[in-house]
């Protein structure tokens, strides 16, 4: 499906039958793209990891041109005007790029130096350079801070830096590469907002890649899809749920109303709550007798706690104030347990109390009953960034890196577990990150800790692999193991986690069940989380809180007449 | 013509007559001569309290037979004659013994009885009788009288003559002894050390200092020349200097003295350093270690000649492998005839060190080089990419951090500790992960002029973070850029061909190699430049471990890291 | 007192801070050339207090004194090691056998290995270059903002290429620390077993996958985001610091006093290899005296 360029009228970019194919590929990465953006235009590209989106980056910007060996057909241009060969500083002084990563793309030491890179490439005036730099950190809301270095400034800074560092040659277009990726939910309300601004206020196109269309699709009006270097779908946004419908496979994550509205046959499949609700009240039967109670999860058996922390209070060398105060809770065998908070809460200090990596100042953490039995409490602890935890040479290495009680048989059946057999020698780091996430959770799967530490483990991953992590986690809890996740993503909190911890500036703000916490919009508020759509759903519905579509759909039964 | 053979047929026949043999006597001739004068003069008196030699010579031509010669010294009254090896004195001192092996067909005995006038002898002349008894073929004997006039000396010298000598005074680089120089046969005057080989003091070279050649290098020459070690002994063939003794001879004594130079310490201890010309060497066949520098010292003869002044040049011996730089006390000992006199001059030891001096103009070499290669460093960007300029300069960046900073902060920590021997623990970081990232580097971007940004940018965050713009800096930076650039262009590691797994070990040992030569040239640089030590076994130990061993296995650990990154950098 | 806060040069009194990148780095290397050049122990020791001197007057804080004491203490403690085991002139009075000669295999190689009292003091001395040197250096690095140093090089000009490359390391230098420490907590965690007080040596082996990996990966992030930001551009604009006339002199005169002193020691050393010329006499005088 194709997006309906009105006729006449000439696009800002566009792309015409446009393929790629990198060295040595033995087939195509962009396959045939046909695409075209208006002036002003904002488009959300989504596709899974390995679609071809950053590739379609690097071809319009002119950076996939000239590396020799490739071969690039079709033509890209800008208001009419081939801009096929154009030189990549050329083409990024009309559309200039952000990256996943505000940490990869600022090489310069201070603000007023990365950002004025691009004009002084130009060979402008030094004086020219240093009053556009202040005008467009005031348009970023960066004002004042030319002589601050990199290092000082938050990852949301960073972030706006790096969009500052392209915007001072005041592009049309700005092509956004997941830029939201790492962010918490307040971070990506911010900055979706300024983008939003400038769209609006300077008439810039934004060109948005992203798979996390649940938290984005409100931004946008239109959605481009890819699959294995094809566009499958471009066009309106909310005619994009229908499409989708049956297409598991294009890895999209799409937002929990669409879910539930496809599961409850809606005719018409929404990102608004508001109109959800309608649809449900029109078109599906009230709440079934008997259908009061929550369906919750398999009561379990108490045990007794695998980790409980009593009073733990934790304050860096040199610090004034304590980073944890007084945190009490306890992890019981065969539960997933959310940690959650937004920045700046504790939850990494915490993760690293548990794992060993630090003592607490005050209090104790008791391991099986014991604050003296934290060895016999194996525990497997992964990192925010699970690249840096990859030390071998092969998959099949990784597994068995310094582990002498895993047999051969064991690893091979962890490599099938993992879905990694096809992969068994290659080198872990040249994976994709979905796969390189699993050979980390592999390797401590086949120590059979009971304890699973894992920071912020989804954090980029698209849907496939959100879904493959989900079920590795689960299977893990299932055969007795305690996860205790740390993460902003409130979806997955409340399909995944049995109880959840809410820590709010050190201290314990909730702990409880999901349902239970999740539910309460106050709490959520607290923590600075956004609660999840279907909460608004079931609150204009007049059910029972829900978190999950899941949930919801205990209470409302299927449409009787729309879409199935 | 024919009228000589029938001569010499002649002169066959009565040497055969077996009468002629009989009359032994009448074949052997005895030469006596005194006063004897070593270069010959001639001298027909002798004076005061001297101790002048009596030379002896038989020869005897025609005996067929090994003959004994028995030799009877009668000294005129008022003279003793002085203790000899091989000679027998009388109690009296006045009459000595002297019994000599005479070979068949042709012998020949020399030997010089050294005469001494006794105090109150009175003026005149005197005889010296020799009686000559042969026991051979046949018994034969034959008396001879040598004249002579004698003179006595001054009546002070007369009084102090024949005591024990005094313990000799210090000499400073020209050592001066001060004492009644008539109280003494002969004696030291003075040393001057250096002079030339004529004796001529030079003012502007400082005084007692000895320059010790710079024997490894002229090593290194010799096997590059193939010479091996035989060109060792033109070394110690070769004086270090000369130095001129100035010798006193009151009583105008002729005589043969043995002059001995010896090396001691602050403390008193005979140190080695010095040697002997022509104890080491082809002649012995020994090769150069032979028997050189065993502390015995440098030894010569000299001849009173029965001047009262004498002055002689003498050269010294150093042995480079033994002589240690420093100061030291040059003992000379001037011995004979039972007499011993000893001075001593302070001197210093000053190695001339070749190596630093051709390390530092390989390392002007090296710059040039370096210059040459980073001539184009643009170009080497724009073949490589933004990319590949921004992976140099992280690799430069983990470089520096992971080897440069932890080398210096912690490798004082460690130095402290373990001295010099720390290297062998940093060099884990310096030579293992150094040579990981350059060959992990290289197998991303097999450029020429990449590992020359790499130690570029390696130099200058140096120079910024812990302030090494220095000329050492700058030298050792270009040593690294010039040899692993170099080795690699030669190697043919820059070719475009695929490289094949012993293509690429024989360049990590070369690297390994070359990083050796590069260890070597920067701690001859550090010896040179900040004048520091290190003992030639450290240097070669160093050269291995920390060159050879670490960075070869870095290397190898680096071609396997980069053939696992290239998987990465084709994304 | 945290890595970061430890170069940076926020603390140090202006006059200093305000110095030309350039000027810093002709002294820096002037200096650098007088250590090498000069040999008597008293003119050394004088020079080394003036590099602490320049510390005094450059308002060195408490705590980056501490540092560089710590620095020059084991500087010079190295050099008195390492000398005291080398020290190869006499006279030399061994204070302690490490290796006797007559040990087997290390005693014919090593020829005995002493600890040598005047080694120690020697060691002392000729320490001092480099104490002096790293406390010059440590004293520029304090006072300066990276950037200052980098523009006085781009001025002499260093190509605009080469110095983003410097800046990139540069900016990168604390992110790589921080990512490796991240490596060696990652190691500690996934090594279960593994104790001992020699645990980062042993995984430091592994560290260099994951660490190149992500240069590599960040390479490309950032390649793509300069090169559209015209990295290659051959207009780049070269920023040029002005050199003040006072310290342009400054850095004249001590040039001319460098090579003066560079002139006479050499002269001074040629004339004892008998090049020899009358009318140095002075030069020579000065420099047995002084150099």
């Amino acid at each position: 499906m194709q997006h309906p360029c009105s006729a006449g009228k000439r696009p800002m970019l566009e792309l015409r039958d446009v393929s790629f194919r990198y060295k040595g590929r033995p087939c195509d990465t962009l396959r045939h793209v046909s695409l075209s953006l208006e002036s002003g235009e904002m488009l959300l590209l989504a596709g899974r990891s390995g679609c071809g989106k950053s590739t379609l980056i690097k071809v319009v910007s002119g950076l996939a041109a000239g590396e020799g060996e490739d071969r690039r057909d079709g033509i890209i241009l800008w208001n009419g005007e081939d801009m096929t060969d154009w030189p990549p500083e050329k083409i990024g002084l009309l559309a200039g790029t952000v990256y996943q990563t505000p940490d990869d793309q600022l090489f310069a030491m201070t603000v007023e130096d990365e950002v004025g890179f691009a004009l002084e490439n130009q060979g402008e005036d030094p004086a020219v350079v240093r009053g556009r730099v202040k005008e467009i950190l005031g348009l970023t809301g960066l004002a004042g801070l030319e002589k601050r270095g990199i290092h000082q400034l938050s990852g949301g800074q960073r972030q706006r830096m790096a969009l500052a560092s392209v915007l001072i040659t005041k592009p049309r277009l700005l092509i956004l590469d997941e830029p939201v990726s790492q962010m918490n939910p307040q971070g990506v309300r911010d900055f979706m907002e300024l983008l939003l601004r400038l769209n609006r206020e300077e008439g810039i196109a934004i060109l948005m890649i992203e798979h996390r269309v649940n938290e984005l699709a409100r931004y946008f009006q239109r959605l481009a899809i890819m699959q294995e270097g094809r566009i499958v779908y471009d066009g309106p946004l909310q005619a994009a749920w229908t499409f989708l419908t049956g297409r598991g496979d294009l890895g999209l994550r799409e937002p929990q109303c669409v879910k539930l509205g496809r599961i409850l046959g809606l005719p018409e499949l929404s990102t608004d709550v508001a109109k959800t609700v309608q649809e449900i009240k029109a078109y599906c039967p009230p709440p079934a007798a008997g259908a009061g109670v929550r369906p919750e999860r398999a009561a379990q058996t108490p045990s007794p706690p695998v980790v409980a922390a009593e009073n733990v209070c934790f304050r860096y060398p040199g610090m004034t104030d304590d980073v944890l105060q007084e945190v009490s809770f306890s992890l019981h065998r065969g539960e997933i347990v959310a940690l959650m908070g937004c920045n700046g809460a504790g939850k990494s200090t915490l993760l690293n109390l548990l794992g060993g990596l630090t003592e607490p100042s005050a209090g104790r953490l008791l391991f099986a009953g014991s604050p003296r039995n934290r060895q016999r409490v194996s525990t497997g602890y992964l990192l925010q960034e699970p690249d840096l935890m990859l030390l071998a040479g092969t998959v099949w290495e990784e597994l068995k890196w310094k582990n002498d009680t895993l047999t051969d048989a064991e690893a091979e059946a962890l490599l099938r577990r993992l879905h990694l057999e096809q992969c068994r020698d290659d080198f872990p780091l040249a994976l994709s990150k979905g796969q390189r996430l699993r050979i980390v959770l592999g390797s401590f799967f086949a120590w059979h800790p009971e304890l699973l530490l894992l920071d912020e483990p989804t954090t980029g991953q698209d849907e496939a692999s959100l879904q493959e992590i989900t079920a590795l986690l689960r299977r893990y809890r299932d055969t007795g193991g305690t996860v205790l996740l740390c993460t902003h993503d409130v979806e997955l909190a409340s399909r995944l986690a049995d109880q959840v911890l809410l820590l709010s500036r050190g201290r314990v703000l909730a702990y409880g069940t999901a349902s239970a916490v999740l539910s309460r919009q106050n709490l959520l508020a607290a923590g600075g989380l956004v609660a999840p759509p279907v909460l608004a759903v079931s609150g204009a519905l007049k059910i029972p809180p829900c978190i999950t579509v899941e949930e919801v759909c205990h209470y409302v039964g299927p449409a009787t007449l729309g879409r199935n | 013509m024919r009228l000589r053979y029938i001569l010499l047929a002649v002169l066959l026949f009565v040497w055969s007559w077996p009468g002629c043999a009989h009359s032994a006597l009448a074949a052997c001739r005895l030469d006596a001569v005194f006063p004897y004068s070593m270069d010959h003069r001639k001298i027909e008196q002798v004076q005061g309290l001297s101790t002048v030699p009596l030379y002896l010579d038989l020869v005897c031509t025609d005996d067929p037979e090994a003959q004994t010669a028995v030799l009877s010294v009668t000294a005129p009254d008022g003279f003793e004659l002085l203790p000899k090896e091989g000679w027998q004195i009388a109690p009296d001192r006045r009459r000595g013994r002297g019994v000599w092996h005479m070979d068949a067909g042709y012998g020949r005995s020399f030997d010089l009885l050294y005469v001494r006038a006794l105090e109150g002898t009175t003026a005149g002349d005197k005889e010296i009788r020799i009686h000559l008894s042969l026991t051979g073929s046949g018994p034969a004997e034959s008396d001879r009288t040598v004249s002579f006039r004698y003179v006595p000396a001054d009546r002070e010298d007369v009084k102090t003559a024949g005591t024990s000598p005094p313990p000799e005074g210090k000499a400073a680089g020209r050592g001066t002894g001060k004492r009644n120089a008539g109280r003494f046969n002969w004696y030291i005057q003075s040393v001057t050390l250096p002079v030339d080989n004529q004796g001529k003091r030079d003012d502007r070279s400082p005084e007692g200092v000895l320059y010790v050649r710079d024997t490894l290098l002229e090593n290194f020459r010799n096997r590059m020349t193939g010479e091996k070690n035989n060109g060792y002994s033109v070394i110690f063939t070769h004086p270090a200097a000369h130095f001129l003794l100035d010798m006193r001879n009151p009583q105008q004594d002729i005589r043969l003295l043995r002059v001995r130079a010896q090396l001691y310490d602050q403390d008193g201890h005979p140190v080695p350093g010095m040697m002997t010309a022509g104890r080491s060497d082809h002649e012995s066949g020994e090769g150069w270690a032979g028997e050189t520098g065993n502390g015995e010292g440098t030894t010569a003869l000299i001849s009173l000649d029965g001047r009262k002044m004498q002055a002689f040049i003498l050269p010294l011996y150093v042995d480079p492998l033994q002589a240690v730089e420093g100061d030291y006390r040059l003992r000379l000992t001037v011995e004979g005839n039972g007499q011993q006199k000893v001075t001593e001059i302070p001197v210093t030891l000053d190695k001339k060190h070749s190596l630093g001096l051709l390390a530092v103009g390989f390392s002007f070499i090296c710059l040039l080089l370096t210059l040459f290669y980073l001539r184009d460093t643009v170009h080497c960007i724009r073949t490589i990419g933004a990319r590949g300029a921004i992976t140099v300069a992280l690799f430069a960046a983990v470089s520096f951090g992971g080897v440069t900073v932890p080398t210096t902060l912690l490798g004082d920590v460690v130095h402290a500790l373990l001295g010099p021997f720390s290297t062998f623990l940093t060099g884990l970081l310096s030579g293992v992960m150094q040579y990981l990232l350059i060959l992990a580097l290289l197998m991303l971007y097999r450029k020429p002029g990449v590992t020359a940004l790499l130690f570029l940018l390696k130099f200058f965050l140096n120079g910024i973070f812990f302030g090494r713009f220095t000329p050492l800096g700058i030298l050792s930076m270009a040593v690294y850029i010039a040899v692993l650039e170099t080795l690699l262009r030669c190697s043919g590691f820059y070719r475009p061909e695929k490289t094949s797994r012993g293509h690429v070990l024989a360049v990590v040992i070369l690297l390994g190699l070359g990083d050796a030569l590069i260890g070597f040239v920067n701690l001859e640089q550090m010896m040179f430049f900040y004048r520091l030590y290190y003992a030639d076994w450290y240097i070669i130990l160093y050269m291995l471990v920390n060159g050879v061993l670490y960075s070869s296995i870095g290397g190898w650990l680096g071609y396997r890291t980069g053939e696992k990154l290239q998987q990465i950098a084709g994304e | 007192m945290s890595a970061r806060q430890l170069w940076e040069g926020t603390d140090a009194k202006p006059w200093i801070r305000n110095l030309n990148g350039r000027t810093k780095l002709v002294f820096l290397f002037l200096y650098a050339v007088l250590m090498i050049t000069i040999d008597n122990p008293r003119t050394l020791y004088i020079l080394f207090l003036f590099t602490l001197l320049l510390h005094g007057l450059a308002g060195t804080s408490f705590s980056k004194w501490r540092v560089l004491i710590i620095l020059i203490l084991l500087g010079l403690w190295g050099s008195m090691l390492s000398q005291a085991l080398f020290f190869a002139r006499t006279p030399r009075t061994p204070l302690l056998v490490l290796i006797a000669p007559g040990t087997p295999f290390f005693g014919p190689l090593t020829g005995g290995l002493y600890i040598y009292r005047e080694g120690i003091i020697y060691g002392a001395v000729q320490g001092l270059r480099a104490v002096s040197m790293l406390s010059l250096g440590m004293l520029v690095c304090w006072t300066s903002d990276p950037r200052q140093l980098l523009n006085g090089m781009l001025a002499w000009h260093l190509s605009p290429q080469v110095a983003f490359m410097l800046v990139t390391a540069i900016r990168f230098l604390p992110v790589l620390a921080a990512e490796t420490e991240e490596i060696m907590i990652a190691l500690r965690l996934r090594d279960q077993k593994a104790k001992g007080p020699f645990l980062a040596i042993r995984h430091l082996p592994y560290v260099a996958k994951p660490l190149l990996a992500r240069c590599l990966r960040r390479s490309q992030t950032l390649a793509l985001s300069v090169v559209s930001r015209g990295f290659f551009s051959d207009k780049a604009a070269r920023r040029r610091q002005q050199w003040e006339g006072r310290e342009r002199w400054f850095c004249l005169a001590f040039l001319l006093v460098t090579l003066a002193v560079l002139f006479s020691k050499v002269s001074f050393l040629l004339s004892e290899q008998g090049l020899y010329a009358g009318s140095l006499r002075g030069f020579y005088d000065f420099s047995s005296l002084y150099l």
